[in-house]
């Protein structure tokens, strides 16, 4: 009798070796506390690793395995992360309830935990695990823990299901003829989103964890076949050398892995609504998606992504074309017009039409302030009432934009503080960096900088000061990217989606700066139609 | 030094070349001073025999492939001899951005800021060009196209809403100058606006394709020597006889546009544009200045062609920067030199009319052609000496 304890003993402690073993061929590593076969010390491992959190629920309970024999198993969750009807009917009613089933089993010896999962669980995702630490990461992620006594692997039970915030309408971009769903903080809703869009085994979506205290998933997505491997393997490993302890947002990824952090422009593009993401995608960009925000990276960016929109490819060319000018337009204005302003009435008096010189001398007599420094006051004013009116409540926000624009402008003008075409340039610039929302905070910075180069030296400084900054924008690269392509270099093929945006038919090709594997969008002879039917298009 | 290979496309070299000589095309005065109404034609003579300087250049950089001009001297002179040569090479890079840093500051003094000192104009404009090579003279190739597409057009509307003012019998008399002038003109115009491409040997590591540069020089010449020609027609046409007398005739005939009372003051952009092709040129006379001063200073010069191609391979995805270790000394050296070139606007004209031919075909003609013979005849030396 005792040679057979000590063999039981013997093989028992050779099985955990080898599931040890087997650990460490899978990941490489040290193992880590692998769970024991007492399902006391497993539970008092846990517990102690949970200490001081409520929300453990650790639900004990027994299962006849035999006729005769009961089993004492845990389930182990965190309230509020798993979804009850799952934990209720799925797991615990069929083990504890359905006795018959349990007893037409033909489960022998030590507990088989594969054999529950595979017989009895009525869950879709059950993974076995190992280890104290897959055990206590599952939970966390919301899933469901089961756990036997007699057995020293554990089943990971998909049971997810927290509170998350419905589909809807994207706030920061709205669409007028274009989808109006928009991404939420669930990652999974987020790529089933994508997903959904581009019905294509090639679409892959790997995912890592990075921070060491937030754990935060992030999935990387792109279409195999149409992104350069060289981009993917790039992604992933800026992503792999991220070292910190907590990511909240994409802005904290997009900080870490962005190529340059010491420019105003970002390098990194994002968006809210999936089909802009999914139109990215089939250029041939990488997308980066992040537990937790509801929104979605892509890269390599380029300059003009600024100045694109998703609406540009629903509405007809013509229009989209129009309004690409009219943004690039109100970006020139929303960068060079205080400058200019100050440059002409400081240096350049002679280049203002006279009459027009005569009113803005009138309107800015007894102003006791040069025009530099009356262009920095209300410029400051104005990012104030911005900054203001973004971070109170709404309802007092508007009241700020009335004590602000009515209020401020309007008496400061009266009182002869400041003249009123200094409040009529800076409003402009204000409203024209409004239409392209992705590049006014880097503009309204730069505009500073210009300012400083017009007070001091006019046109001559504007110039030198815009040359400075086209050559930086030169110099930035996005994932190997260049930023201003395809200006610079030039590009003629990649033309067709910058100032102008030709007819879709036209745009045939995907963009070469993202070095796409596969350059053709259309097939490379589209079907002809047959010359009888009346529905021909009339080709001239 | 983090110099990269192969991220210069031969398309940049030309658009670049084309960009290097509109900064002169602009200032076209001091052709226009000497050939008068006839000055059109000697973009044409011009472009002809600044071909032999372009074949030259070329067939020192082919025999030499991913090496600049500084480099090709010390192989084909000899460690002494080569370092001298390359000096005076030096000297006048050095000088020519010094002249024209001085140019683009007078023209400024002048015509945009007239009651600011010189030598803050030069200053501001001294800092946006270190600061365009620190952010990397491959990318300033790459923005080439932008600033081509900039200037040409600029040239073109200018052109259209001068129409209106023209007076096609300005050209006449055709050809009655004294043959001397004509000769005079050709040189100027090889000498000043097109050799100056030798600056442009320096940057041949940089290319993707190194040995395939006679044509981007050719096709840049030749389009340089078009603008040339519309400009100084433009000139001519618009101004007649007041072109030989106004130092900027671009600038004075642009001020001729005015579309309705509405469309005036047209000059304003054509001083923009200056300044930003004087941006563009200076840098790159800096570059030069620069990157030959470091070379002929380092104890081990850069390595072999291979091993940079691979250090370019690795860094993909890193962003491509690579600027000369000396130079902001450099550009503080030129800064100084800019201050104290000229005493004055009118010696500045007596001596581009005069000396600047001379001096420039020393550089762009006569040592070039020196280093191709002796090149030349060393090479055969050595194929001898393995024969036998």
């Amino acid at each position: 009798m005792h040679f057979i304890i000590k063999l039981i003993r013997l093989f028992k402690e050779q099985h955990a070796r080898k599931i040890k073993r087997d650990y460490e061929m899978c990941f490489g590593e040290e193992s880590p506390q692998i769970l024991s076969g007492k399902l006391k010390k497993n539970i008092d491992s846990i517990k102690a690793r949970f200490e001081g959190s409520s929300d453990l629920i650790i639900r004990e309970f027994s299962f006849s395995e035999k006729k005769g024999r009961e089993v004492n198993a845990v389930l182990i969750f965190l309230d509020g992360m798993v979804n009850m009807p799952i934990i209720n009917d799925n797991i615990i009613k069929p083990l504890m309830h359905d006795k018959s089933i349990i007893q037409a089993g033909k489960i022998s010896g030590a507990v088989n935990i594969e054999d529950i999962r595979d017989k009895f669980l009525t869950v879709g995702d059950v993974k076995t695990v190992y280890t104290y630490n897959e055990v206590i990461e599952a939970c966390l992620s919301g899933n469901a823990v089961f756990m036997a006594d007699g057995s020293c692997k554990a089943l990971d039970i998909g049971a997810k299901g927290w509170d998350k915030r419905a589909v809807t309408e994207p706030t920061s971009e709205t669409a007028l003829r274009g989808p109006r769903e928009g991404f939420t903080e669930s990652l999974r809703t987020n790529t089933t989103m994508i997903r959904r869009k581009i019905k294509d085994p090639a679409l892959k979506i790997t995912d890592t964890v990075i921070g060491k205290r937030t754990h935060t998933q992030i999935s990387i997505l792109y279409i195999e076949g149409i992104a350069d491997p060289e981009l993917v393997r790039e992604v992933e490993q800026r992503l792999k050398n991220i070292d910190t302890d907590s990511i909240l947002a994409t802005g904290y990824v997009e900080q870490y892995i962005e190529d340059s952090s010491f420019t105003v422009f970002s390098t990194i593009w994002s968006s809210e609504k999936p089909d802009a993401v999914a139109g990215k995608l089939l250029e041939g960009r990488v997308a980066i998606a992040v537990d937790g925000a509801p929104f979605v990276m892509t890269v390599p960016m380029l300059f003009i992504e600024n100045f694109q929109n998703a609406e540009d490819y629903i509405i007809r060319s013509h229009f989209a074309t129009a309004m690409r000018l009219l943004r690039l337009t109100a970006f020139f204005i929303s960068l060079f017009a205080p400058a200019l302003y100050i440059a002409l009435t400081t240096y350049h008096q002679e280049l203002i039409p006279t009459t027009l010189l005569f009113t803005m001398a009138a309107s800015s007599e007894g102003v006791p302030f040069p025009a530099a420094v009356e262009m920095s006051l209300m410029m400051i004013i104005f990012e104030i009432l911005r900054e203001a009116g973004i971070r109170m409540p709404r309802p007092v926000g508007q009241t700020i934009s009335i004590v602000g624009a009515l209020v401020m402008g309007e008496a400061a003008v009266n009182a002869g503080i400041v003249g009123a075409p200094v409040v009529i340039v800076v409003a402009i610039t204000a409203v024209s960096s409004f239409a392209i929302p992705f590049a006014a905070d880097g503009v309204s910075l730069l505009g500073w900088f210009l300012l400083i180069m017009a007070s001091t030296m006019g046109s001559f400084g504007i110039t030198v000061g815009a040359f400075m900054i086209l050559m930086h924008l030169t110099s930035l690269r996005s994932f190997g990217a260049y930023y201003m392509a395809p200006l610079a270099p030039f590009q003629r093929y990649d033309l067709k989606d910058t100032a102008v945006r030709v007819p879709l038919r036209a745009m045939n090709t995907r963009p070469q700066a993202t070095k796409p594997q596969d350059l053709k969008r259309e097939s490379a002879q589209p079907p002809q139609p047959s010359n009888a039917s009346k529905y021909n298009r009339s080709r001239k | 030094m983090k110099l990269e290979q192969g991220s210069i496309s031969t398309k940049d070299l030309m658009i670049g070349i084309i960009c290097f000589i509109q900064a002169t095309v602009l200032r076209s005065g001091y052709i226009v001073g000497i050939t008068r109404q006839d000055s059109w034609a000697m973009a044409v003579t011009g472009f002809l025999f600044s071909l032999p300087l372009v074949f030259i250049y070329a067939a020192l950089l082919k025999k030499h492939p991913g090496k600049n001009l500084i480099e090709i001297d010390d192989i084909i002179f000899g460690p002494v001899l080569g370092k001298i040569i390359s000096v005076l090479y030096l000297f006048f890079f050095a000088s020519l951005a010094a002249l024209n840093a001085r140019d683009l500051g007078n023209f400024v003094a002048d015509y945009m800021m007239p009651e600011t000192p010189i030598t803050v104009i030069i200053l501001i404009f001294m800092i946006g060009c270190v600061y365009t090579l620190c952010k990397g003279i491959e990318n300033l190739m790459h923005l080439s196209a932008i600033l081509a597409i900039l200037s040409i057009g600029a040239i073109v509307i200018n052109f259209i809403l001068v129409l209106r003012d023209i007076q096609p019998w300005f050209l006449k008399p055709l050809f009655q100058l004294e043959p001397m002038r004509y000769v005079q003109g050709t040189v100027s115009v090889v000498t000043v606006p097109m050799g100056e491409i030798l600056a442009f040997t320096m940057l041949m590591p940089l290319l993707e394709k190194d040995t395939k540069i006679v044509k981007p020089m050719v096709l840049g010449l030749l389009f340089s020597a078009v603008t040339i020609g519309i400009v100084i027609l433009r000139d001519i046409v618009t101004l007649g006889p007041l072109a030989e007398i106004v130092s900027l005739p671009s600038f004075e005939s642009v001020r001729y546009v005015s579309i309705s009372g509405i469309l005036t003051r047209m000059e304003s952009v054509y001083a923009v544009v200056l300044v930003i092709l004087f941006l563009f040129k200076v840098s790159i006379l800096l570059y030069a200045f620069a990157l030959g001063l470091t070379e002929i200073l380092s104890r081990n010069p850069r390595h072999s062609a291979d091993s940079e191609g691979q250090s370019c391979k690795a860094g993909y995805f890193k962003s491509q920067k690579s600027h000369p270790p000396l130079l902001f000394i450099c550009a503080a050296l030129i800064y100084f030199y800019s201050l104290f070139v000229f005493e004055s606007v009118m010696e500045n004209v007596n001596w581009g009319a005069t000396t600047a031919p001379f001096f420039a075909l020393t550089f762009e003609f006569l040592l070039p052609v020196v280093s191709l013979l002796v090149a030349f005849l060393r090479g055969n030396g050595r194929a001898k000496e393995v024969q036998s």
